[in-house]
């Protein structure tokens, strides 16, 4: 076992142990209320769908909780019932993420109840039946989503409908029924292995018995072999793209407007993120939000979101406005981008935006959940366990400069790939 | 209000108006909710362009938002940022300006708001359902307001309204975090004391008449899925059924809290509440929701589901409503009553993980019925008896009490 500390004696100087089967377990001491919560997340996520068999990965994280080799669903559903426990098991492009919170006296039980759960479902036909039937209904709800469609015909766009950033992580309803419960359990035993797996466990214990519950939870656990895979590079665009998706049964249009950017590993990371926040998030909205919203009344939502990743993520614009200002709306777009992409921001912009980015911490460390998804966050992009303490000194040094070439490299309106979902025709 | 904690070197600052949709009539539905928008658009001594950023500096966050019963806003940040609060919260009490041009381009915001409210199936049959619940108390029309009174209010209804119930007397200023209590209120007089009271805002006298019979409703419209949602009329917070009303809720679908900011974003626990059993395990429902809330007057207990992909709409309402009179009926056991209160207990504990969430159920609790019925909520869910829930069930699932909503999907140029 191997343990590593920061020795800072500012900030959360949280404890990280990794297991000797590779898996790593960081462990965060809090007295605010007595409880815990618990983030565990494996590096498995929708990329590791196979080309024919979209969405297995989603509808594995809808089955992996009805069933053990050891506790029945009953058994599981009175467990955390029983206690007042909502596990959230989500997926994204790369985690596989099994979230709650509990009372701290229960932190034991439930944290046995997670490792059984990762470690060996048993995946029982007559729930993953029942499942797929759930996620076909999604499936048929996200269709009549403007906002849903937008956004995932964008990604399709940015990537290419088969990249696995591109396709839709919950798959289609074609795939999603040809699922067995085999074809899981392969998936299962590809991916989910010790070294892919990081707890992460914030509250009312002491750090060292969270080291030692979870060790004993993970530390047996001898899974071993990883299927590896492979992310094709993605492409750029070089020419300005226009979707549409008309409903006409809907009253109101949803714009997804976007580029892809850069890796999160990439050293301009912190340019394009302050960049990021001026451009739509800073103040409901930023410079988006300021000429949209504020000063045009066209919409009540519109802001960025940028989304660094292992591959260069997406920066993605989202709008909700009247079928007769879809126009008028990506005017406004493209001049906020133009802007950017000419001048770059102001010096008291990037001031604003990082004093908010920087103040905004405490806010975000304030609850166990919040410190807990800071902590996942940092251990899977290897930030180091001092990265809060570091975060306000690489705002910090950020130059205007910088932010200006990112925005000269990435934002160009010539290259804006842009979906329109709603009552709208062209 | 002020309370002291000092986990976090934070401070949120919640302002609370006694208004909300309820105290709407005809003509000016929306009104309340179009006030809360307005009163973000810069004051005497805030101009419109620094309205931007004089909390974010702080690293702060700012929200606000209407619903039926009050009007609130807030702003947590780092705690020297407490003078800043004040300041913002009264101006925004006493000086906001409603210039006209503001007003005219905060109203197709708040009609774009709208319609995409309107893009969701659930959200439109939640709406239709209410309206069809109540006859004669004002729950019934939307916060957000009907269409035609958002498109021809006058900025001088805005503003009028804005005087009637933006004062002192009307107010509760809850303050939490990291601060000192007597120096914080000694910052709270000097702000907000020069602040002159206003006549007492006319309360609403309609008391909703016993419902005679079921009301049914169906809205077919193009889509995909279909939603079934019951409402019945329910205790309001203060009254002696809300704690049995809330176990029911936790009973049937598993206990949510009763904290409107943060309680509803995650789904409960509820995989051995009644109705996912009945409905969700047995493949009928993708998904089944309750909602029992604290309000000041009786509302709805409502319970929604969306059917599965090929489910008879007609045997997943049978299966709901027999479940719901087999619970009036027979009431329920000492063991879903045990695991039921354990839930909401554990459910205050996490509602407590933040100054914001703190500072936001002193506020909410004591507009809609005075704080000591949330101090009091641990011990009234501990004290209630499985015979209160049983009579409850019994009272509230009289079929005369229910109104039921269906939204049927219908293929593309069919809707009618």
């Amino acid at each position: 076992m191997t343990t590593s500390a920061t020795h800072q004696v500012r900030g959360l100087a949280p404890s990280r142990v990794q297991l000797p089967n590779g898996s790593t377990v960081v462990a965060k001491e809090t007295r605010k209320t007595p409880a815990v919560s618990i983030n565990v997340a494996i590096r498995a996520g929708s990329i590791c769908d196979p080309a024919d068999a979209l969405g297995a990965t989603y509808v594995l994280s809808r089955v992996i909780d009805r069933g053990t080799a050891t506790r029945s669903a009953d058994a599981i559903a009175e467990e955390l019932d029983g206690r007042g426990v909502s596990l959230t098991i989500s997926v994204t492009r790369h985690l596989f993420s099994l979230v709650c919170t509990c009372l701290a006296d229960d932190f034991e039980s439930v944290l046995a109840l997670i490792g059984d759960i990762v470690k060996s479902p048993s995946i029982p036909n007559e729930e993953l039946a029942v499942r797929k039937g759930e996620v076909v209904t999604v499936l048929r709800q996200d269709e009549d989503n403007p906002a849903v469609r937008a956004l995932e015909r964008l990604m399709s766009l940015l990537y290419g409908p088969d990249h696995p950033y591109g396709r839709r992580s919950k798959g289609t309803i074609e795939s999603v029924e040809s699922l067995t419960r085999s074809r899981l359990q392969d998936l299962h035993s590809a991916h989910f292995v010790p070294s892919a797996l990081t707890a992460v466990i914030v509250g009312d214990i002491d750090a060292i018995r969270i080291v030692d519950v979870a060790s004993s939870v993970f530390g047996s656990w001898n899974a071993t072999t990883v299927r590896p895979v492979l992310l094709p590079p993605v492409p750029h665009a070089t020419e300005r793209r226009r979707i549409t998706i008309p409903m006409m049964n809907k009253s109101q249009t949803e714009l997804a407007y976007g580029f892809t950017t850069i890796t999160r590993d990439d050293p301009q990371y912190y340019p394009f993120w302050l960049m990021n926040n001026v451009f739509g998030q800073y103040a409901l909205g930023g410079r988006l939000g300021d000429n949209i919203r504020e000063r045009q009344g066209m919409a009540y939502h519109v802001s960025s979101t940028f989304d660094a990743n292992i591959l260069p993520g997406p920066l993605v614009v989202r709008a909700g406005v009247n079928a007769t200002n879809v126009d008028r709306a990506i005017t406004a777009i493209d001049q906020e981008v133009t802007a950017l992409h000419r001048e770059g921001i102001t010096a008291r912009e990037l001031t604003e935006s990082r004093q908010y980015m920087i103040g905004s911490m405490p806010r975000q460390l304030e609850t166990n959940a919040g410190i807990a998804q800071f902590l996942q966050t940092a251990e899977f992009f290897n930030l180091g366990l001092d990265y809060d303490v570091r975060l306000p000194e690489l705002l910090g040094a950020v130059s205007l400069e910088e932010v200006h070439a990112m925005a000269q490299r990435y934002l160009d309106v010539s290259r804006a790939s842009i979906v329109i979902a709603g009552p709208y025709s062209e | 209000m002020v309370r002291e904690e000092h986990t976090a070197p934070l401070v949120s600052a919640w302002c609370w108006y006694h208004v909300g949709s309820k105290d709407e009539r005809p003509g000016i539905t929306g009104v309340s909710h179009w006030v809360e928008h307005m009163n973000f658009k810069g004051t005497t001594n805030i101009p419109r362009d620094q309205v931007k950023g004089i909390i974010e500096q702080f690293g702060g966050s700012w929200n606000g938002y209407t619903w039926i019963d009050q009007t609130t806003y807030l702003e947590t940040a780092s705690r020297d940022a407490l003078e800043r609060m004040l300041f913002i919260e009264s101006e925004r009490m006493a000086r906001c300006l409603y210039d006209p041009e503001d007003c005219e381009s905060e109203r197709t915001v708040i009609i774009s708001e709208l319609q995409g409210g309107e893009n969701d199936p659930d959200q439109l049959l939640d709406q239709e359902l209410t309206a069809a619940a109540f006859n004669a108390h004002p729950y019934k029309h939307p916060t957000i307001g009907w269409l035609s009174d958002l498109q021809t209010m006058t900025r001088d209804d805005l503003f009028s309204y804005y005087h009637r119930y933006y004062i002192p007397n009307n107010a509760t200023l809850v303050i939490v975090g990291d601060v000192d209590t007597d120096s914080a209120l000694k910052r709270v007089d000097h702000h907000f004391g020069p602040i002159a009271a206003g006549p007492n805002p006319e309360r609403l006298r309609t008391i909703e008449p016993r419902q005679a019979g079921e009301r049914r409703l169906t809205i077919r419209k193009e889509g995909t899925a279909a939603y079934l949602k019951v409402g019945y009329h329910a205790p309001a917070v203060a009254e002696a059924g809300f704690v049995p009303a809330l176990l029911l809720d936790a009973i049937l679908t598993g206990a949510k809290g009763v904290n409107l900011w943060s309680s509803f974003r995650s789904q409960p626990p509820q995989r051995q509440s009644r109705l996912y059993r009945a409905l969700v395990e047995r493949g009928l429902a993708s998904a089944v929701s309750g909602a029992m809330l604290p309000t000041e007057q009786p509302f709805l207990y409502t319970v929604s589901l969306t059917a599965t992909e090929g489910t008879s709409h007609e045997s997943v309402e049978a299966i709901l409503l027999e479940e719901l009179a087999r619970v009036a009926q027979q009431g329920v056991t000492d063991a879903e009553l045990s695991r039921a209160k354990t839930q909401l207990q554990a459910q205050l504990v996490f509602d407590q993980d933040s100054v914001t969430n703190v500072a936001h159920q002193l506020g909410y609790f004591e507009t809609i019925g005075g704080s000591a019925v949330f101090e009091a909520l641990p011990a009234r869910i501990a004290a209630t008896t499985i015979e209160e829930v049983g009579a409850l069930a019994k009272d509230m699932f009289r079929v005369s009490n229910r109104t039921l909503g269906w939204f049927v999907p219908e293929p593309a140029g069919d809707s009618g």
